[in-house]
């Protein structure tokens, strides 16, 4: 009894949890999040169904199981969201007390700071639960579908709540360790991204390409098993961090952006390496967390300093200063982290020992590999200068947490967006996979997997789109850059209540 | 009850603090005074246990800052000299949620808010939401705050920093009811003048170091030498201050306009004998008041050139 009483006064009679709750259902913004957040995964989830339709026919044939089906995209889009809900939430805990200054109410306060990140933790992951039960009606109807195996359901369930807790716990650790709410936020993309794709991948070994579980309890078990023991090591290890960087006074010592990047990198690219030649693993994740680097420094950068690159008014000048919008070194830093991975993804990719051997066989002509890194380099850009769009006409609200999930709310609707357009609203010639070809690297290289037929010249189309887009949007950028400056200049204010 | 003795503190490489020592004793109100840039925030951060010292050492009620800071939470109200407030909850939440942070149990909650809000005035917009509130509101809110777990020190940062005239002479009334409750308050202000009315001592820090430190009235002493009165005569018995001229500690005898000014060396009562001795002259005084000399610039004088601390 004594101790439920003890847990339940941590948990949630736990005064953080009390306090954010107060703050949050006294304002109706609230409400109105949580519409525009159930009707998003409702879009999200039914164009998603609509694209992967394709998919689950090729694999199931004619013994479709719609319950199932419709659930795991409900799952899948959730898990996303969540995760990056639990970051953009779990990154501005610490740094953003700093920058609200009621950090040091907080810290003279007389409980430990085990007890402050606790129940900081627990705050935000009960927003977090609301979220998730926000969108029961979807599992119900997904139920009302039938075929849904309950077990996988419930392990699906269990896993997201899993996920979506420890990045909140990492991302409240770097919170802790960085000045600013940008850095923590990054940090937190790699390592959160850097997990979670190491995690699918183990998940992955358990299933089927297109989600069907090879049904055995016991792998089912070993899976639960594995990921709660890894939920405790990392979330633990993320407690433990932040309470000693909230340890009264070294909470003043935080580490510099850069240095973290570069620590994360290097330790990223080493377990790459690691992965592939001591244990002849997967390498899938190394592009995958270059792109998340890239796009993640990107966007980080056009929050933080779009506006004030003074200097020169040539023309040449403001447009370069438009591409690079951190300022040389940033940009020569990222340059260098950049090529880091592209050369890493290049060699892995190329070398004859790859364990993937189409992957081989696609490289086999120098051609083809430069259109390839063509392709990536293209797709890159483009969804960097997503970032710098939304980061240069965003980043001065007030608000960054909203900004920052409408914004990644947006980029995880293009893909399905484009898809549908694509299926429905034109009347394309172009069977489904070949649409994938032209919207996504990734899938060139499953596309290749099946078909062999030559579709370079498809895919070169879909470059000159891409790089198109890309830079109707840094110019877009750049003008609004140019308008912010011309409004501080006049007003001598700082843009930071600009709308 | 607060010993600082030698603290230092350097950030990076710019010293801050150079062997800064002073005492304030239990109960009284000590004012710590300097200019912006002086080193103020700097002391009350490492006594607040937010900052670390580079050297040196502060006891709190016998406890070391370096060794005991969690002990020393319980018994400290800090209040920084910027700080923010949650916004979007009521005043009461917000009470009530550091309530909880200063592990003040449940049952008892509503009582210690109810107390501490009457003590601050704060009971009358307890239901008003923090962001709502103006400066002086927030201000009470704040002290409503730290006083939350009944601390034995208060340690208060520009606290008056922003209020109007009204603000500060409520301020200053609630300050004289909590030393009246028998706290110990240090509160720092670059103004000295606003202080020296409530505050028994003073410690005066420049450049990282206590210039000077006292009672107020030894202060006061200090920083004028001298006293300056100004009396009233009748005009037919004015020239009778001749003989006051050559009084011993008299300094300087004028008169305009029928005002006679005189200055003369700090000595408690003085003024009476010389008033005596123009009534035996046979002068006929209209009034006696005296010229309070203007703390501001003696206070300059003291701090060294202002340009220098900008
Ligand atoms: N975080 C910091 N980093 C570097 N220098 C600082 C920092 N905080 C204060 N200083 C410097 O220390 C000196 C004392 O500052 P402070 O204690 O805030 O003065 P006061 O509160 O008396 O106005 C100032 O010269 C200031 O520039
Ligand atoms: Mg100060």
């Amino acid at each position: 009894m004594k101790v439920f009483s003890r847990l339940s006064q941590a948990t949630i009679y736990h005064p953080e949890v009390v306090l954010s709750m107060n703050a949050r259902f006294r304002r109706s913004s609230t409400l109105f999040l949580f519409i525009i957040f159930v009707l998003a995964v409702s879009v999200i989830s039914l164009l998603a169904y609509s694209t992967f339709h394709h998919y689950f026919e090729l694999y199931s044939g004619s013994e479709r199981n719609h319950g199932s089906e419709y659930f795991q995209i409900v799952i899948f889009t959730l898990t996303i969201v969540c995760s990056l809900l639990g970051i953009s939430l779990g990154s501005g805990v610490v740094n953003g007390e700093k920058a609200r200054k009621t950090f040091e109410f907080l810290v003279t306060s007389s409980v430990t700071p085990e007890y402050i990140v606790v129940g900081k933790f627990f705050a935000h992951f009960f927003h977090i639960l609301l979220f998730v039960l926000a969108c029961a009606p979807f599992m119900m109807m997904a139920l009302y579908l039938g075929g849904l195996d309950t077990s996988l359901a419930l392990l699906s369930l269990y896993t997201l709540l899993l996920l979506a807790s420890a990045n909140l716990a990492i991302s409240m650790a770097f919170s802790a360790m960085t000045p600013i709410l940008g850095s923590s936020m990054v940090l937190s993309f790699l390592t959160c991204g850097g997990l979670t794709t190491m995690l699918m991948t183990e998940a992955g070994n358990l299933m089927s390409p297109y989600g069907r579980l090879h049904v055995n309890n016991l792998a089912f078990l070993e899976f639960a098993v594995m990921f709660t023991l890894l939920w405790m090591v990392v979330t633990g290890l993320s407690f433990v961090s932040c309470s000693v960087a909230l340890k009264n006074r070294f909470a003043n010592r935080t580490i510099g952006f850069k240095i973290w990047i570069l620590f994360t990198c290097t330790v990223f690219f080493f377990i790459g390496w690691y992965l592939y030649f001591i244990k002849k693993g997967t390498i899938g994740t190394l592009p995958y967390i270059a792109f998340v680097i890239l796009f993640g420094f990107f966007s980080y950068m056009c929050v933080e300093s779009s506006i004030f690159h003074p200097k020169s008014e040539e023309r040449w000048t403001k447009l370069w200063y438009a591409l690079r919008p951190g300022g040389t070194r940033n940009f020569i830093f990222m340059l260098i982290v950049g090529a880091m991975y592209l050369v890493s993804f290049a060699t892995l990719l190329t070398s004859a020992s790859s364990p993937y051997p189409v992957y081989y066989r696609y490289f086999d002509t120098i051609e083809r590999l430069l259109f390839l890194s063509c392709y990536l380099i293209s797709w890159l850009m483009f969804i960097c200068s997503v970032g710098i769009f939304i980061g240069s006409h965003t980043g001065f609200f007030k608000k960054p947490f909203i900004i920052h999930t409408v914004a990644l709310l947006i980029i995880c609707l293009i893909y399905p967006l484009i898809r549908l357009y694509i299926t429905s609203f034109t009347r394309s010639p172009l069977s489904e996979s070949d649409i994938d070809i032209y919207i996504s690297p990734f899938f060139v290289l499953e596309a290749t997997n099946w078909f062999n037929t030559n579709r370079l010249d498809k895919s070169g189309l879909a470059i000159l789109m891409l790089v198109i887009l890309s830079v109707i949007m840094l110019i877009k950028s750049h003008r609004k850059v140019e308008y912010l400056k011309s409004l501080v200049r006049s007003t001598g204010k700082p843009a930071l209540t600009i709308k | 009850m607060i010993e600082v003795s030698n603290l230092i503190k350097y950030y990076d490489s710019f010293c801050a603090l150079s062997s800064c020592s002073f005492g304030v004793d239990k109960g009284e109100i000590l004012a710590f005074v300097g200019p912006n840039g002086a080193g103020k925030t700097t002391t009350i951060k490492i006594l607040a246990t937010v900052l670390e010292p580079s050297d040196g050492e502060a006891i709190i009620d016998g406890l070391s800052i370096i060794n005991h800071s969690d002990k020393i939470k319980k018994l400290i109200g800090y209040m920084p000299d910027e700080y923010g407030i949650y916004p979007y909850v009521t005043v009461k939440d917000y009470l009530d949620y550091f309530a909880g942070m200063y592990d003040v149990e449940i049952s008892r909650r509503s009582s210690v808010v109810g107390m501490v809000s009457e003590l601050t005035g704060v009971t009358s917009f307890l239901d008003k939401e923090t962001h709502q509130l103006s400066k002086g509101m927030v201000q009470r809110l704040a002290l409503a705050k730290i006083l939350l777990n009944d601390p034995k020190v208060l340690i208060l940062d520009e606290p008056a920093h922003g209020l109007d005239p009204r603000g500060r002479i409520e301020f200053r009334l609630i300050l004289k009811e909590l030393r009246n409750l028998g706290k110990t308050i240090l509160i720092s202000s670059h103004i000295l003048t606003e202080l020296s009315e409530i505050s028994d001592s003073v410690v005066i820090i420049d450049k990282g170091k206590v210039v000077t430190a006292g009672k107020v009235s030894d202060i006061q002493r200090k920083l004028q030498p001298s006293r300056k009165y100004q009396i009233k005569l009748t005009a037919d018995t004015l020239n009778c201050i001749d003989s006051i001229r050559s009084m011993e500690h008299v300094e300087m005898v004028s008169i305009e306009n029928d005002v006679v000014f005189i200055e003369h060396k700090q000595a408690d009562g003085f003024i009476a004998d010389i008033v005596g001795k123009i009534c035996l002259n046979g002068g006929r005084i209209l009034e006696v008041k005296e010229v309070k000399q203007n703390l501001e610039s003696v206070f300059m004088q003291l701090t060294g050139d202002i340009n220098e601390s900008f």
